[in-house]
């Protein structure tokens, strides 16, 4: 049988969106630290001003050979200075505006529920994003929703800070990063967290990071990393679906941000058999694996690896449904996703548009 | 096509608990007798990979409690593949792991005079 291997980044006949967008998964960044000063108390302020904290460390070791600096696209820098994703008029030009983005939600750069030390610190400084990311971005721009950050390392104090901010009218969810030096998310550690998530009518975004390792901590190289990010994003909803996390929170939802979804039926099938097997080990456990994932579970498009609309199709038809799967830029970084060229030509209207818009929209229900 | 009853045994040949294989004309079928004294009949043969269920655990079915902890059930009994594990309900022979899409087939069990008929 012929195949038509035209892929949509390649083709030229991939469509114009025709129609709204969402784009879950952008990058908002800091012009610098200071922009926190205001926001936070005096002791400690001197941690930036006089002990030099300069941002979350890790034992991360790559730079990403990227055309643009340190994994962000070259041509998103703002002229006036600062780092790709600090400047709102950038954005609005390279994404908002034209690429017609009904909302957009902001996911951040700085992961302070990755911070090795100083937990009161970290509480602190997530406390003083959100407000600047509320006075900066969300009070300036319609069109943005917001993640409520958090240092979960004190998951009580997260859960206050989410009390704090969530009721936000453009606050939509609780950013977690994939920290492997944690436990996954399904643990009952987290469970100050999900019960103010809940509290607060807010859904639950997991995104990978710089403290996210693989099964191996960091390969030799980067690529190899980037790579296998999808385990942790496996790892995470394998945690949630086995510790009762979905039974517990019956109207949890949980969006997986820049794992893509193609490993996505593989996981399901699996942990369907699993499931069947060894269903005695955690009876608390009332569905399939995946009928779970298909109600509660989104997935993002980025990176979107090139694929015929044979292949995409396939993919949702083994996914067994076309609901969860939603568009995300991830912009500014390098492999940013441009909405016109995700999904596939010849997919079907009804599905391009769930995927490019209802989706999300469905997910983060009267705040989106 | 009319059922036909197959005497297997005498009620008191199955201890409360237990089981064993029967051959219905060439049907494999495992009896059990509940810890509670009620005989149920299923094909000996999980629908997964073919174990013998009969080779497996008798056992009541492991629920969970108000707290989301262990709670072995007082009223549901299942039989264990020996193998991967599927627990199957030894009344509708539905796999306790996905009900809806994995079972295996039930025969009605009667008792009559003593002896256990099977109905296939």
């Amino acid at each position: 049988m012929a195949v038509d291997v035209t892929t949509a980044g390649q083709s030229a006949q991939a469509r114009p969106t025709a129609q709204p967008v969402v784009d879950v998964d952008i990058h908002e960044n800091m012009p610098s630290l200071d922009v926190l000063l205001p926001y936070l108390e005096p002791h400690w302020q001197r941690h930036i001003t006089e002990y030099g904290w300069a941002g979350v460390r890790s034992d991360y070791p790559y730079w990403p050979p990227t055309s643009g600096k340190g994994g962000i696209r070259r041509d998103a820098h703002p002229d006036g200075g600062g780092p790709a994703g600090s400047d709102l008029e950038l954005l609005r030009a390279q994404l908002l505006d034209r690429y017609d983005i009904a909302f957009g939600v902001l996911t951040g750069q700085h992961h302070f529920s990755a911070m090795r030390g100083w937990y009161e610190f970290a509480a602190a400084v997530a406390s003083a994003y959100n407000d600047w990311q509320i006075e900066y971005w969300l009070d300036r721009e319609p069109r943005l929703r917001g993640s409520v950050q958090i240092a979960c390392q004190e998951p009580e104090a997260a859960a206050r800070e989410i009390d704090r901010v969530g009721s936000h009218p453009q606050m939509v969810q609780v950013f977690l990063p994939m920290i492997t030096h944690m436990p996954p998310v399904g643990d009952s550690f987290y469970r100050p967290v999900l019960d103010a998530m809940q509290r607060n009518n807010l859904q639950l975004a997991l995104h990978v990071g710089q403290a996210t390792k693989t099964p191996f901590g960091y390969h030799r190289y980067y690529v190899e990393w980037h790579t296998a990010l999808p385990q942790a994003g496996m790892s995470e909803l394998i945690s949630l679906v086995f510790n009762g996390t979905f039974e517990r929170y019956p109207e949890l939802k949980v969006m997986l941000l820049e794992v893509g979804f193609t490993w996505a039926p593989h996981l399901m099938s699996r942990m369907d058999q699993q499931y069947r097997e060894l269903r005695v080990e955690t009876p608390w456990v009332e569905r399939l694996p995946s009928e779970h994932l298909r109600d509660r579970v989104r997935l993002t498009t980025q990176p979107m690896e090139p694929m015929t609309k044979h292949t995409f199709e396939s993919y949702i038809d083994l996914m067994g449904t076309d609901d969860m799967i939603c568009f995300s830029s991830d912009y500014p970084h390098f492999d940013f996703d441009a909405p016109d060229r995700t999904v596939p030509a010849g997919v079907s209207e009804a599905t391009r548009r769930k995927v490019l818009h209802d989706n999300a929209r469905q997910f983060y229900g009267v705040k989106g | 096509m009319a059922r036909k009853a197959f005497d297997v045994c005498a009620t008191d040949d199955l201890e409360p608990g237990t089981m064993r294989a029967v051959d219905l004309d060439g049907t494999a079928v495992v009896l059990m007798r509940s810890v509670t004294g009620e005989y149920f009949a299923l094909r000996n043969g999980c629908s997964h990979m073919g174990a013998l269920l009969s080779d497996g655990r008798l056992q009541a079915k492991m629920e969970t409690d108000d707290e989301r902890g262990y709670a072995v059930s007082a009223t549901q009994e299942v039989v264990r593949c020996p193998w991967h594990g599927y627990e199957f309900d030894v009344r509708s022979g539905r796999c306790a792991g996905d009900p809806n899409a994995v079972r295996v087939k039930a025969f009605t069990v009667t008792t009559r005079d003593g002896r256990v008929i099977i109905e296939r």
